[in-house]
């Protein structure tokens, strides 16, 4: 891209109007190029390949033959990838209900009157702008089997409750889950006060004076005034915990025997670490398809039934 | 109109409780990164600290792992850097003659720049880095930067798209009546109007490329530039027992975003819900 | 417009083009005297590629040795691939025998980056029955830099406070695992989340599944079908039954397992490459004057019992090297008896060649070496990494009960 900024601005193409010549020109068309060829050949091009990949049994060195479905078939033998793709489910589903209503919830609460609102808005947006890795080893200390959960539980009593956390095959993944939600929080929280903004509280009080309860106000007039937030902020909430990648790797490293892996850390293993570039390919395509039809299906489950333009 | 009761006051205490629960993982970050390695072992992170020192910061910045650390904190700046302001300038010249030309390309390309933000990079990544590698771009700041242009480029031309098509036609009418050329009536006139949305793409793709750690894992694997996040995943690895070294690392590394979201608090929030908004 | 546009993109491909060629020229520029090397960095001390290498410059300072440790393992495979194909990796690297690791000697062979080592000194230097772990088509492609003896080791002295010895019998292991827990100890200290780790126990068990496995490798059996292989995931199931492992070590890192464990004394043994314990008893201040010694996990009887004893590590050339005049004088070197000490005094291994004597800490080894009840570590024959994640990773699942034994060498088979 920066070679292409290089390039000299061709002899004067100008523009030609298909229709009504315009009074202004707006910049020439030729100034959009760079930009588009590098997300032609980031986005399109190298995905295009990747697919293609996907039918050989390349290694990442020498030569590489076609192999047809072969790897595709080996997909669904494997059991490694099978429960990536439960795990992956688990966590984007779990994490996207989660955060949602948690964050709404605190929207809601921090909306109107509280003196301190500006701070808790603040202060509860900090996870957000942290970096994923740093945040998962303070929770990996956290969870560690003499770390404070385990201490604090066995200083209160509760000794038996005590896990090994990160190496238990049950508890691993909610451990992750909930660093994935801690950060993600506050986010839809944001996003939802964006949305509450917008709400005329004229509105709300019409709506009480007419009679409605708290609950009937909840669901008749704010959630369809906040209908756009609810679909962007799910939209991004469920997109974010199908790639769900570094909480992973710096916590547990899939572990054990693959109970935290997902989509994300199977596509590197066997893609970067074990150099099956073919079979990395063909797993990232089955991927690729699903975070496509999730993002189709969840447009249209927040579509604005409204009818109003966004 | 809105009378603070005595609920109101109850909500406003309820939401500091879990405002503490929650953020008591960064209490305990700060509070064992003080501790000596006397008060470490043995006693529960949750402690206060005794004798709060600043060995663990002294141990990590002069030991061997601190020149690593102080590289990763450069690296990562020249990279953000680099990848912002590219992002910043193709990204609204592109917006710019895509949202004002209404014709049937320009809305095909602007529909393919959308669908490649949902589009997930992973099936790409291995064409990507062959194709990286063939134009000498891995391992270096400047390959890496151009890299996140192109996987941001779609997000900051959504986000400057929505915005132009909300400005006002008549400042470059005026601009070209009085025969300013293209270029500088996008320079001169156009771009400062957008400096709000200007704003969020550079918080928005500023904080997603800081703090990215999947792709300077695959595009600068075993070189000798070193991301943060790299450098965090290499360091506490190996000294995972000294867990008020592993703190002391994680708060410089986390230290410089931190700093610049509370003195800025206002401008990251709304960046962020602005640029969800449009 | 549709026109202009073609020419356009046409010219941005041979600029960036033109631009990749310049950056690829970068790199050529080498006096003939330059011989570029690469090794791995140590996990602890200095690192035994780099001793070789500083005993190689004293030797010859005629040559300017360009060294670069690149990483620890996983790191540095990824690394030299990467170079190979671009064309920028050294005159000599660290490579790994066999084909069963990313740098393994076959895979790099067959893909043609290796240099022919037939007129070095690297040409029939490893014994008859290994060579082919260092050749490819009849071609010596790599010369072995050590012998590599057991997979554990242990703390003979915390042994003895708790008044133990070493188990002669797998089934006294497992008593004195229990022995370990009732002193709030454990016998090992696990890594068992890392890779390596679930490697080395399986190379530890490996003496029932050697000989499995070379009939897989001949295409004689399957995986399935091995007791050998069963057995040996059934000795780990019983081994962690039996308490042999630390809490936790599902997730365990380098830094529980050692760290904690070994070094802190709340273990008797760990496992890491067999030359570890001379890092161990010369270098790690706690374990100053402790009996630090290389073990193995014993057979079901005194009698059954065998070591494994490989040469993984290997120095390799590039096959588009301009120096192949300096390469063969460091590969010779390596090879002689000066160059093989180089390492091993670093590694702690032991020579290639046998050796004449033993160095304190292989004690517990010597008996097994002197009457040759030895086998090669089986993942080393496998065809590819991809077997041998599966093996490792299964290590975990089969304890945890999150897989079956059948499954587990199912997958195997399949990986193959």
């Amino acid at each position: 891209m920066a070679i292409a900024v290089k390039e000299r601005p061709g002899r004067e193409p100008g523009p030609r109007p298909n229709k009504v010549k315009k009074l202004v020109h707006h910049g020439y068309w030729w100034w959009s190029l760079p930009a588009l060829a590098a997300i032609l050949s980031i986005h399109y091009v190298a995905t295009g390949v990747g697919f293609m990949y996907s039918f050989t049994d390349y290694e990442g060195i020498g030569e590489f033959n076609w192999i047809g479905l072969e790897n595709y078939t080996k997909i669904f033998e494997d059991e490694e990838v099978s429960g990536a793709i439960y795990n992956t489910f688990f966590l984007a589903i779990l994490s996207f209900v989660l955060s949602n209503v948690i964050g709404l919830m605190l929207a809601l609460a921090l909306n109107r009157g509280l003196k301190t609102r500006y701070l808790l808005r603040t202060l509860l947006f900090l996870p957000v702008i942290l970096s994923t890795i740093a945040v998962s080893y303070i929770f990996r200390f956290i969870f560690y089997i003499e770390g404070p959960i385990n201490t604090f539980l066995a200083s209160v009593g509760l000794g038996e409750f005590q896990k090994t956390w990160l190496a238990d095959t049950t508890w691993s993944i909610w451990v992750i889950l909930l660093v994935v939600v801690w950060q993600n929080i506050g986010f839809a929280m944001v996003i939802y006060l964006a949305g509450l903004a917008t709400v005329p509280q004229e509105l709300e009080e019409a709506a009480a004076i007419d009679g409605a309860g708290v609950w009937r106000r909840f669901t008749s007039v704010t959630i369809p005034m906040i209908q756009p937030a609810i679909a962007v902020s799910t939209t991004l909430a469920l997109i974010q915990g199908m790639k769900i990648f570094d909480q992973v790797i710096a916590m547990t490293g899939g572990g054990p025997f693959g109970a935290t892996d997902t989509l994300s850390t199977i596509i590197y293993n066997k893609t970067f670490v074990y150099m099956e570039y073919g079979y990395g390919s063909s797993i990232s395509l089955v991927f690729t398809v699903v975070i496509l039809l999730m993002a189709l299906l969840q447009t249209y489950l927040t579509r604005d039934r409204s009818g109003a333009k966004k | 109109m809105f009378r603070y009761t005595k609920w109101t006051f109850l909500r406003e205490i309820a939401v500091w409780i879990y405002a503490l629960i929650v953020l008591s993982p960064l209490y305990l970050l700060v509070n064992v990164a003080l501790k000596g390695d006397d008060e470490v072992f043995g006693v529960p992170g949750y402690v206060p600290v005794q004798r709060p020192t600043m060995d663990s910061f002294v141990t990590v910045i002069t030991g061997p792992q601190g020149p690593g650390l102080l590289g990763g904190l450069v690296t990562s700046a020249i990279i953000t850097t680099i990848a912002v302001s590219g992002l910043i300038f193709f990204g609204s010249i592109t917006s710019y003659v895509l949202a004002r030309r209404m014709n049937r390309l320009s809305k095909g390309a602007y529909f393919a720049v959308l669908t490649a933000i949902v589009v997930p990079a992973q099936l790409g990544l291995v064409p990507l880095y062959i194709g990286a590698k063939t134009l000498g771009l891995l391992g270096s700041s400047w390959g890496m930067g151009i890299i996140y242009m192109g996987m941001l480029l779609p997000l900051s031309i959504l986000l400057y798209t929505g915005f132009i098509r909300t400005l006002p036609i008549e400042y470059e009418e005026a601009a070209y009546i009085d025969g300013s050329s293209r270029f500088k009536t996008f320079t001169r006139i156009v771009f400062p109007l957008l400096s709000p949305v200007t704003g969020t793409v550079a918080i928005m793709t500023g904080i997603i490329v800081w703090n990215d750690f999947f792709t300077p894992l695959i595009f600068l694997a075993g070189s000798d530039t070193q991301t943060l996040g790299l450098v965090l995943y290499n360091f506490v690895g190996g000294i995972v027992t000294s867990w008020n070294q592993v703190f002391a690392i994680l708060i410089i590394a986390m230290l410089p975003m931190t700093v610049l979201y509370l003195i800025f608090q206002k401008k990251f929030i709304q960046g962020f819900a602005g640029g969800i908004k449009s | 417009m549709k026109k202009r546009s073609g020419k356009l993109v046409a010219a941005f491909a041979a600029t960036a083009l033109a631009a990749s060629s310049v950056v690829a020229l970068g790199g050529v520029a080498n006096a003939a005297t330059t011989i570029t090397i690469w090794g791995v960095n140590a996990q602890q001390g200095k690192s035994a590629w780099t001793n070789v290498v500083d005993e190689f410059k004293k030797k010859y300072p005629q040559y300017n040795v360009e060294y670069k440790e690149v990483g620890v393992t996983g790191t540095y495979q990824q690394t030299l691939l990467t170079a190979l194909q671009a064309n920028n990796a050294p005159d000599v690297f660290k490579v790994a025998g066999g084909a069963g690791e990313i740098d393994g000697v076959q895979k790099l062979a067959r893909a043609k980056y290796l240099l022919d080592l037939g007129n070095t000194a690297a040409k029939d230097f490893a014994a008859p029955l290994e060579r082919a772990n260092f050749s490819y088509g009849g071609k010596t492609y790599a010369l072995p830099v050590d012998k590599s003896v057991g997979v554990v080791v242990a703390n003979l002295s915390v042994m003895k406070d708790d008044g133990l010895t070493w188990p002669k019998t797998f089934a006294e292991l497992l008593t004195q695992c229990k022995t370990a827990v009732s002193k709030g100890k454990t016998f090992f200290g696990f890594a068992g989340g890392m890779t390596p780790n679930q490697n080395l126990i399986n190379a530890a068990l490996g003496q029932y599944t050697y000989a499995d496995t070379l009939k897989k490798a001949a295409g004689k059996m399957n995986f399935t079908n091995s007791t050998g292989w069963r057995k040996n995931y059934e000795r780990m199931i019983s081994m962690n039954q039996a308490g042999c492992f630390q809490k936790g070590f599902e997730a365990g890192g380098f830094g529980d397992a050692i760290d904690t464990r070994f070094f802190g004394k709340k273990s008797y043994a760990v496992f890491v490459p067999g030359g570890t314990s001379h890092v161990f008893r010369n270098f790690v201040p706690p374990l100053k004057g402790q009996d630090v010694v290389t073990a193995y996990i014993p057979g079901d009887t005194a009698a059954d019992t065998r070591i494994p004893v490989s040469s993984d590590y290997a120095w390799a050339a590039n096959a588009k090297t301009k120096n192949a005049a300096a390469v063969k004088v460091f590969i010779n070197f390596a090879a002689s008896t000066a160059g093989q000490k180089a390492y091993t005094d670093t590694s702690g291994s032991l020579p290639y060649k046998a050796a004449a004597t033993y160095p304190e800490n292989y004690k517990m080894m010597v008996p097994f070496l002197k009457s040759n009840k030895t086998y090669p570590i089986p993942y080393t024959l496998f065809n590819g990494p991809a077997v041998t994640s599966k093996m490792a990773a299964g290590t975990i699942g089969v304890m945890t009960g999150q897989t079956t034994i059948a499954k587990v060498l199912k997958s195997m088979d399949s990986a193959w």
